[in-house]
C-alpha cells in the first residue's frame, strides 16, 4: 500500500474514532500507529485537535464551493461553452427560429437549411459500465461484443444485455468472488442475466451490486436507481432486493424497484413479495404498490396498473395522470438533457402521455403542448419550460 | 465508478475542493493562489476523467497532483531559488508535511460528511459531544432532556457507524443520488 493510501486509512480510523464508532480492531491499528513515532503521536493529537474545532463559517465556504464550481463548468463542460460564446445573441435566434420552423419559412436564413433545434438530444441506448471485483472495468456499449471465459463462468455481452453463464462447479477465483457492479448512466439502459437465471434491467442512471455467483442460503443484490426485476424461482433460496434500506425479499416473481427522490417505490408485476423497512413490514400481491420514505421509514401502500411501471423496459414512456416533474424527469435521464422550469407552478401540472422511448424527445414535447397548458424550449441540451402563452396559439 | 458526467464531477468538486484548497493554503498561505492551483489541480483530474477505476484513485491523484503543481510552480519561479535548495534537502520532511495535511484533511471530510446526513437535532447534539460537552451541558445548551440526548446519541452513532463504516465509493453514490 502507497504512503498516501495509508495515510487515507489513517484519516478514517481518526473520523471513525472521534464520532465514537471505531471497530475494536481499528482502534488496536490506530494505536499502534500513533505509538510508532514520536512524530505520528503529534500528528494524531494535531489532527484530533484540527477536527474536533470544526468548521470555520460553513456558509461562506458552501458559498465558495459554489463559485468555483460554477467557473470549473464554464471552463469544461462544454455547453456552458458554447453558451457564452454565442452569448447575448442566443436568446433572440431562439425565438425567431422556433417561429420560423412553425411557419416553414426557415429559409430566411441565407438560403440554409432550416436549423433543427434539438439536434443534440438524441434517445439513451444500451450503456454501461461493468466494475468488476478486483476493480477492472469494463465499458459496454451498443457496438460492443464481449465474451469472456472466466474460471467455471462463461460473461458474454451483445450491447444490450451481459449474461453470467455458470459452467460446471463453482471455483474460486478474483473474477468471480466479490460483488461487481453494473452502472448505467444517463442515457443508457442495460439488461443482466444472472447465472440463477435473474434478469434485471436496468433504466438510465441506476447501477446494481451483485455477487457472481450467489453463496449462502439467500441470493442479495443491490439497486441504486430504477430497475425491473424477474426473479428465477427458487423456493428454497430467497432472494433479496436492497433498496435504500428497503430490504425487499422474494421468492420468484416480476416487479420494478425506483429510489429516485429519496424514495423506494416498490412495484408488483407478479408473485408475491416481503417488503421490509427497520421495524415495518409488509406483503404485497401483485397490482399493490409501496412506497417507502427513506429519510422517515414511512411506508404507503396503493394499488395501481402495475404493467404501466415496467413499460420503460419494453421501450413505452407510459404516464398516467402523472405531474410534469415526474415526466421531465425521467425525459432527462433518457435523453441526458437538463430541465429548467421558469415556472415552479407547472410542475405540478398533470398529464397522461404515452410514446415510444427510442423516438426524439420534441414529439412527446409536441403532445404535451397540444394541451397549451406549456410550452417547451429546447436550448442545446438543455429544454425549458414555460408556461402556455395566448400568443402561441398565432404562431400554431 | 467513473467520474465522467457533469453531474459526477460536481459531487466530485464539491466534495473534494475544500479539502485540496486547505492543501495549498497551508503551502502557499496566499487564498488567490491557492484557488488557481486548486482549479488547476482539478482541470487535471478532468482531463484524465477516463482512467479513474475507483473514488481512491481519483482522490489520490487530486491531492498528488496539487502537491506537483505547487512544486512546479515554485521550481519556475526564480525568486524561489533558494526554497528549490531547501527542498532537496528536505525531500523526506516536505513529504511528511504533505502526507499529515492530507490526513488531517480526509479526517476532516469524511467526519462531517457523515454528520451533515444527521438529522439537525441530532446532529448538534454530536457536535457539541465532539466540542468536548458532557450529555448534562448538551441538554442544558439545548434544552431538551438528558434522555433525549442520550437516545438521539444512541441512534446517531448507529447511522454514523453505517454511513462510516460503508466504502467512501458508496457514500459518493448516496451523494450523486441526491
Amino acid at each position: 500500500m502507497s504512503l498516501l493510501r495509508k495515510h487515507f486509512r489513517i484519516a478514517l480510523w481518526i473520523a471513525e474514532e472521534l464520532a465514537g464508532v471505531i471497530s475494536g480492531e481499528d482502534q488496536a491499528r490506530l494505536d499502534a500507529w500513533r505509538e510508532e513515532h514520536p512524530v505520528h503521536a503529534r500528528e494524531y493529537d494535531e489532527i484530533r485537535a484540527y477536527v474536533a474545532a470544526g468548521k470555520e463559517d460553513e456558509e461562506v465556504e458552501k458559498e465558495c464551493v459554489k463559485r468555483e464550481w460554477q467557473k470549473f463548468e464554464r471552463e469544461h463542460f462544454r455547453k456552458y461553452v458554447i453558451w457564452r460564446k454565442i452569448g447575448r445573441y442566443a436568446a433572440v435566434l431562439v425565438l425567431p427560429l422556433l417561429i420560423g420552423g412553425y411557419f416553414g419559412v426557415a429559409s430566411w436564413l441565407d438560403g440554409e437549411q432550416p436549423v433543427v433545434v434539438s439536434a443534440g438530444i438524441v434517445p439513451g441506448g444500451g450503456k454501461a459500465r461493468l466494475v468488476m471485483a478486483n476493480g477492472r472495468a469494463l465499458n459496454l456499449d451498443e457496438k460492443l461484443e464481449v465474451k469472456l471465459d472466466l474460471p467455471g463462468m462463461k460473461v458474454v455481452t451483445d450491447g444490450k444485455k451481459i449474461v453470467y453463464r455458470a459452467m460446471g462447479e463453482p471455483v474460486a477465483d478474483t473474477l468471480t468472488a466479490g460483488i461487481n457492479t453494473l452502472f448505467v448512466p444517463r442515457g443508457g439502459e442495460y439488461m443482466l442475466e444472472l447465472p440463477d437465471g435473474t434478469r434485471v434491467w436496468l433504466n438510465s442512471d441506476s447501477e446494481l451490486r451483485f455477487p457472481v455467483r450467489f453463496a449462502g442460503d439467500k441470493r442479495v443484490v443491490e439497486i441504486e436507481g430504477e430497475a425491473y426485476f424477474e426473479v428465477a424461482r427458487n423456493e428454497k433460496w430467497p432472494f433479496h432486493v436492497m433498496a435504500r434500506g428497503t430490504d425487499i425479499r422474494v421468492l420468484g416473481t416480476s416487479f420494478n424497484v425506483s429510489t429516485y427522490r429519496g424514495r423506494t417505490v416498490t412495484t408488483l408485476v407478479e408473485g408475491r413479495v416481503c417488503l421490509t423497512h427497520g421495524t415495518g413490514a409488509v406483503m404485497m400481491l401483485p397490482g399493490r404498490q409501496v412506497e417507502v420514505m427513506a429519510e422517515t421509514g414511512e411506508m404507503i401502500m396503493r394499488e395501481v396498473d402495475a404493467k404501466s411501471f415496467t413499460l420503460w423496459k419494453d421501450g413505452v414512456f407510459y404516464f398516467e395522470g402523472a405531474d410534469l416533474e415526474t415526466i421531465t424527469e425521467r425525459l432527462s435521464r433518457w435523453y441526458d438533457v437538463d430541465i429548467v422550469f421558469e415556472d415552479e407552478e407547472l410542475k405540478k401540472s398533470r398529464f397522461s402521455v404515452e410514446m415510444k422511448r427510442y423516438d426524439e424527445i420534441q414529439d412527446l414535447l409536441t403532445k404535451i403542448e397540444k394541451t397549451r397548458k406549456v410550452k417547451f424550449l429546447i436550448q442545446g441540451k438543455a429544454v425549458r419550460v414555460h408556461k402556455w402563452l395566448d400568443s402561441y396559439d398565432l404562431i400554431e | 465508478m467513473a467520474i465522467t458526467s457533469r453531474k459526477e464531477f460536481k459531487v466530485f468538486f464539491e466534495t473534494f475542493f475544500l479539502p485540496v484548497y486547505n492543501l495549498m493554503q497551508r503551502y502557499t498561505g496566499e487564498s488567490e493562489l491557492s484557488r488557481d492551483f486548486t482549479q488547476e489541480a482539478f482541470t487535471r483530474v478532468f482531463e484524465h476523467r477516463e482512467e479513474f477505476e475507483t473514488m481512491e484513485n481519483a482522490k489520490a491523484f487530486v491531492y498528488t497532483v496539487a502537491r506537483r503543481i505547487y512544486l512546479d510552480y515554485c521550481k519556475h519561479q526564480k525568486i524561489k531559488a533558494e526554497y528549490r535548495a531547501r527542498l532537496e534537502e528536505e525531500k523526506a520532511e516536505e513529504e511528511e508535511d504533505f502526507l499529515a495535511e492530507v490526513t488531517r484533511q480526509e479526517a476532516f471530510r469524511i467526519l462531517y460528511e457523515a454528520i451533515d446526513k444527521l438529522p439537525p437535532q441530532t446532529r448538534s447534539i454530536i457536535l457539541l459531544n465532539l466540542k468536548g460537552l458532557n450529555n448534562t451541558e448538551i441538554s442544558g445548551q439545548l434544552g431538551v432532556s438528558v434522555n433525549t440526548v442520550k437516545s438521539l446519541k444512541k441512534s446517531a452513532y448507529v447511522t454514523l457507524r453505517t454511513l462510516l463504516s460503508r466504502d467512501m465509493l458508496m457514500i459518493l453514490f448516496i451523494l450523486i443520488e441526491k
